[in-house]
């Protein structure tokens, strides 16, 4: 079953006077339960790619369904509340919230959600952060962790809510070789536990031994699948 | 909600510096606020329950004898009383007000004082009363209850300064020539039993004397009572309605004298009326009334009119120039009530007065009136009581006239000014409001709010542009922040409140450390004792110290409005960034 | 104080044969209804403890037919120009400096004097004023010498209320009947003042007191001296009682 599927999906943005065509047409469908590469050098639209399919960039033309659900025709309310249910992110910068420690910061998109007990909230966070090995650093805030311990707590924000699809954009930039592999091994770890959805975006070569699948992209067109 | 408020509190120790700042001016214009209010407040409790109280009442009821302003005396004083007890509910306190003047000689010195009467134990003064009392009356020798002491010769209190001007100590005595409520001078000699510091210059001016020995001095009787000073629960709400209702209860009644009218050794009942001289009722007379008979030829000068019906001149013998008396019963004491009256005119049958009646001019009237109050009354069937519809009937003047309510304090003036130029015979009673009678009081609490509201716009313009500023730069440097919780899926509203509970936290965080502030500088500032013997500023003081006067209400309603500024004024940047594309947020580096 | 004025000026030979106290207040009250228009300057010394001598000049016109009277100040320099107007019930005050005139009550103070608006108006003795007797029913009069003076010294009390004082003390010479001094007192029996005619001038046959002096009882020291001069009894024109006339006078 497709958990994403894209069709002549365009995206332009205004650049000062100028219009660019990050995406010029793209035809994609992500099968559920995929650990998903997406390959490109800078600039060619990977990041356009995931914002659009994490649903916080809308699309100039196209259809983009994601769970089924056709997203270019949602409200920001509808929108916001499908990001939060159906989908996690992990950025490149890890994005922590820099006022709340580990715990807090995995627990914030429940909160968010408003459905869950504090108890249950409570548990399933210490449950993720505990599969991502960060047990000791459950009160440390952001600035006290390392890149890769941050980028672990993203993970675990991300997975926290039982997102269908988790989008990683370059994950494993920020960190060194040693760690990214760290993280890409957990991100696996999650996939198979979980059976989450992940599409990372990279344009790093080695990473790409992890993917079970690889989509390359160049100047807004997908150039190969495999 | 919670996390809210948690990430809230949590931003805005992140940026501590800029929030202390904000803080600080926040904090700084609400002290300010607070201690504007409270000063305005205070002074306006000083003027209202210290000063107005004293000076006019918050309803005061004057009683103008003979055009002058200075001779306040009504004959049936119990009266007047009832209805005020009927009119005002619960009035706390009716004080006989008196204040003369007179020349007082000490020790071979002379100055100027003004006699005043008070009653420190008289009804109403209770324990909270009899403190401020003593509190604004501070005893340095002697005692003040000792105004009370009979077996003193016109005990008297007054202040240290005065009794250095007068070269006097306690004991000692103080001569003092005044003018009493007939006109006449007189002297007396008053013993000190009280030397004070009063709590303001205000006080310091008159010499004390119990209100009983003052009015016996004054020759008032034990019916009469001087002008009357109403002090009420809650003056602001209920000064001018009371004062509104006492005066619609105090319409007078048309005064008739019941008596015995002799002339030749022989008697007849007879009712006596006033005829009022002014032009309307003269026009009245002109024009409603015949005469079959008078003295002079043309007209009837009412000054001096004493005019009999034609029945009561065919009864009597009396025709124009013979000279009839009068003698009536009084309403106090024994002494019976009496006139000589020279009958000026009869009036012919038709005009209205067809009976035992003889219409007296107001000055002749008044003076028999006042001079014994008589034991009839117009409710009481007697010789003869006029139709209400009589053309005439307008013409006749009630048992005292009662003043229009003035509105202002120039309407006041107004009314003062015509009561001494038309010289009115009837004794004439107004009824006023502090609002009437101490706007200039009331002006200035007007201002001393104007001096807050002032603070309130200050306060106003130092919140909006420190909450803009900072706000923008808040959220420029957290744009990235704003994108990724808008990414992990907080709405639109959450991020705008955020930001909103975060600029009211810090505005009532502030506003409450500036209302601590402001009661820490209170407190300070009426530790400290002014020296205002000489400047009548001193009187807003209390015992030398600035009164302040914080009320619960006013601190909240400030801190609300802080509070509440503050949200507005944030209400738009934190639109703006709340309604930030994640996207492009996202991709924002400073 | 300009009360004393008003009478001083009509204080003359009095025409009485026994020394009976009403006929003297009567005859008193005959000789002044039997004034006529009056026309004098007046100089006023005022000395007051502690606050030295205050010398007050003025002209004034008195309009018998109706207690009318004009005053205008002449001196001191702060004083001169203002001035008093009295034309029936109305009772004006005109200030120089600001060109008004202003309505007063009849108790209102003359040139920040002792003198009240009411002490011009005319009243009769016999009307105010009865006579004292002792437990016997004798009239209170007696002989005594005052200088080199045998005067009847004799008793009034208040009739009436609305007198400034309840009891006087007259004291009027045998030989000529001309009141040479006069004691005023306070109901509670206080010596308040004393008036003492000094010197006199002979006008239509009456003896005028043209220099009196009037002593302060209750506050020893203050003492005024008021001198007359330049009398004149003719008729006054109406003019001289209008608002018109004393702006004019005052210029």
């Amino acid at each position: 079953m497709d958990i994403i599927d894209i069709k002549g999906l365009k995206k332009n943005y205004a650049l000062g006077s100028t219009t660019v065509h990050a995406l010029r047409g793209v035809d994609l469908t992500i099968a559920k339960g995929d650990f998903m590469s997406i390959i490109g050098p800078s600039g060619s639209g990977k990041t356009t790619l995931l914002n659009v399919i994490g649903c916080i960039d809308n699309a100039t033309e196209g259809s983009v369904k994601v769970s089924g659900r056709e997203i270019t025709k949602l409200n920001d309310r509808e929108i916001t509340s499908m990001r939060l249910h159906h989908i996690g992110f992990i950025f490149q910068t890890f994005n922590l919230i820099p006022v709340l420690d580990t715990l807090e910061n995995v627990e914030f998109p429940l909160l968010l959600m408003r459905k869950l007990s504090k108890q249950d909230i409570r548990k399933r966070a210490e449950k993720l952060i505990e599969e991502v090995g960060l047990r000791e650093y459950i009160k440390h805030r952001p600035a006290e962790l390392s890149g890769g311990q941050r980028q672990r707590v993203a993970i675990a924000r991300a997975l926290v809510t039982n997102p269908d699809i988790v989008l990683a954009d370059e994950p494993t930039a920020n960190l060194d070789s040693v760690t990214g592999e760290q993280i890409l091994n957990l991100m696996k770890e999650m996939n198979r536990i979980e059976n989450t959805t992940f599409i990372f975006s990279t344009h790093d070569a080695n990473v790409l031994k992890y993917a079970r699948s690889v989509v390359k992209i160049r100047d807004g067109l997908i150039v190969k699948e495999a | 909600m919670n996390f809210l408020f948690t990430i809230s509190i949590r931003n805005l120790f992140r940026q501590r510096r800029r929030s202390i700042l904000l803080g600080s001016a926040i904090a700084i214009g609400t002290a300010v606020l607070v201690l504007a209010n409270a000063f305005a407040h205070g002074i306006s409790e000083v003027l209202f329950n210290e000063i107005v109280s004293y000076v006019s009442g918050h309803v005061s009821v004057s009683f103008t004898k003979g055009g002058n302003a200075n001779n306040q005396v009504f004959h049936d004083g119990a009266r007047i009383r009832e209805i005020i007890n009927k009119r005002v509910p619960n009035v706390k306190r009716v004080d006989e007000a008196i204040g003369v003047f007179a020349r007082a000689i000490g020790n071979a010195k002379a100055d100027n004082v003004i006699l005043v009467g008070m009653d420190p134990s008289g009804d109403g003064v209770d324990e909270k009363e009899a403190e401020k009392l003593a509190k604004n009356f501070k005893e340095l020798e002697g005692h003040f209850a000792d105004l009370a002491d009979t077996t003193v010769e016109n005990p008297v209190c007054l202040a240290q300064e005065k009794a250095k001007t007068l070269n006097v100590k306690l004991h000692d005595v103080v001569r003092v020539r005044f003018t009493d409520i007939r006109g006449q001078t007189q002297a007396a000699r008053l013993t000190i039993v009280c030397i004070m510091k009063p709590s303001n210059v205000f006080m310091a001016a008159p010499v004390y004397l119990h209100i009983k020995t003052v009015k016996r001095l004054l020759g008032y009787s034990s019916n009469d009572v001087p002008q009357l000073y109403l002090s009420i629960e809650n003056p602001r709400k209920d000064a001018k309605r009371f004062a509104d209702s006492l005066h619609a209860g105090l319409n007078p009644p048309l005064a008739v004298i019941d008596g015995q009218l002799s002339v030749h050794g022989s008697g007849v009942e007879v009712t006596l009326l006033s005829l009022r001289t002014d032009s309307a009722s003269l026009a009245l007379v002109d024009s409603a009334m015949k005469f079959s008979a008078r003295t002079a030829a043309d007209s009837v000068n009412p000054k001096k009119a004493v005019i009999i019906s034609e029945s009561l001149s065919k009864i009597t013998g009396l025709q124009p120039d013979d000279t009839c008396t009068i003698s009536y019963e009084g309403k106090f004491g024994d002494e019976p009530g009496g006139a000589r009256l020279i009958v000026t005119a009869i009036a012919a049958a038709g005009s209205g007065i067809d009976g035992q009646v003889v219409l007296v001019n107001e000055r002749d009237f008044y003076k028999t009136f006042y001079d014994v109050w008589p034991k009839s009354t117009v409710a009481v069937n007697g010789p003869f009581r006029p139709d209400t519809e009589i053309g005439i009937y307008k013409a006749f003047g009630g048992e005292w006239l009662l003043a229009p309510r003035s509105r202002t304090t120039r309407d006041v003036m107004k009314l003062y000014r015509e009561i001494a130029q038309k010289g009115w015979k009837a004794i004439v009673v107004d009824v006023g409001s502090m609002y009437e009678t101490a706007s200039m009081v009331l002006n200035l609490e007007y201002a001393l709010n104007m001096i807050t509201a002032a603070c309130v716009m200050v306060l106003f313009f130092i919140i909006l542009i420190g909450v803009v500023n900072t706000l923008r730069m808040t959220i420029r440097e957290r744009t990235r922040e704003i994108g990724t919780i808008r990414a992990i899926g907080m709405q639109c509203v959450d991020v705008r409140n955020s930001f909103l509970i975060e600029t009211g936290l810090l505005a009532l965080i502030s506003a409450l450390s500036g209302t601590a502030l402001a009661f820490v500088t209170m407190f300070g500032l009426s530790q400290l004792t002014f020296k205002t013997d000489a400047n009548p500023l001193g009187m807003l003081l209390v015992d030398g110290h600035i009164f302040f006067a914080p009320t619960v209400l006013a601190v909240c309603f400030f801190i609300m409005l802080i509070v509440g500024i503050a949200v507005v004024t944030a209400y738009f940047p934190a639109r703006h960034a709340a309604k930030l594309s994640a996207a492009e947020a996202l991709r924002h580096f400073e | 104080m300009l009360r004393i004025l008003g009478c001083i000026l009509l204080v003359g030979t009095v025409a009485f044969g026994a020394p009976k106290i009403d006929s003297l207040l009567s005859g008193y009250d005959d000789l002044y209804r039997q004034v006529s228009d009056i026309r004098a300057v007046v100089h006023l010394t005022q000395q007051k403890v502690n606050q030295g001598t205050k010398k007050l000049e003025m002209n004034y016109y008195r309009r018998d037919s109706d207690e009318s009277f004009l005053i205008i100040m002449t001196g001191p320099e702060a004083e001169k120009g203002n001035g008093y107007l009295r034309v029936g019930d109305n009772f004006w005050m005109y200030r120089k400096n600001t060109r008004t005139f202003q309505h007063i009550n009849r108790d209102e103070s003359i040139g920040g004097s002792d003198a009240q608006g009411d002490d011009f108006e005319g009243r009769l003795l016999t009307e105010m004023y009865a006579p004292v007797k002792d437990s016997a029913g004798n009239e209170m009069i007696s002989e005594e010498m005052l200088g080199k003076f045998s005067v009847w010294r004799f008793e009034v009390i208040a009739k009436v209320n609305d007198v400034d004082y309840p009891k006087k003390i007259y004291w009027i010479r045998k030989d000529k009947p001309v009141l040479l001094k006069e004691a005023s007192y306070s109901s509670s029996g206080t010596l308040m003042q004393t008036l003492y005619y000094l010197t006199f001038t002979e006008i239509k046959e009456r003896l005028v007191p043209v220099k009196t002096l009037i002593v302060d009882e209750f506050e020893k020291g203050n003492k005024t001296i008021l001198e007359i001069s330049g009398i004149s009894t003719d008729k006054l024109s109406n003019d001289i009682f209008t608002k018109a006339y004393l702006e004019n006078l005052s210029k």
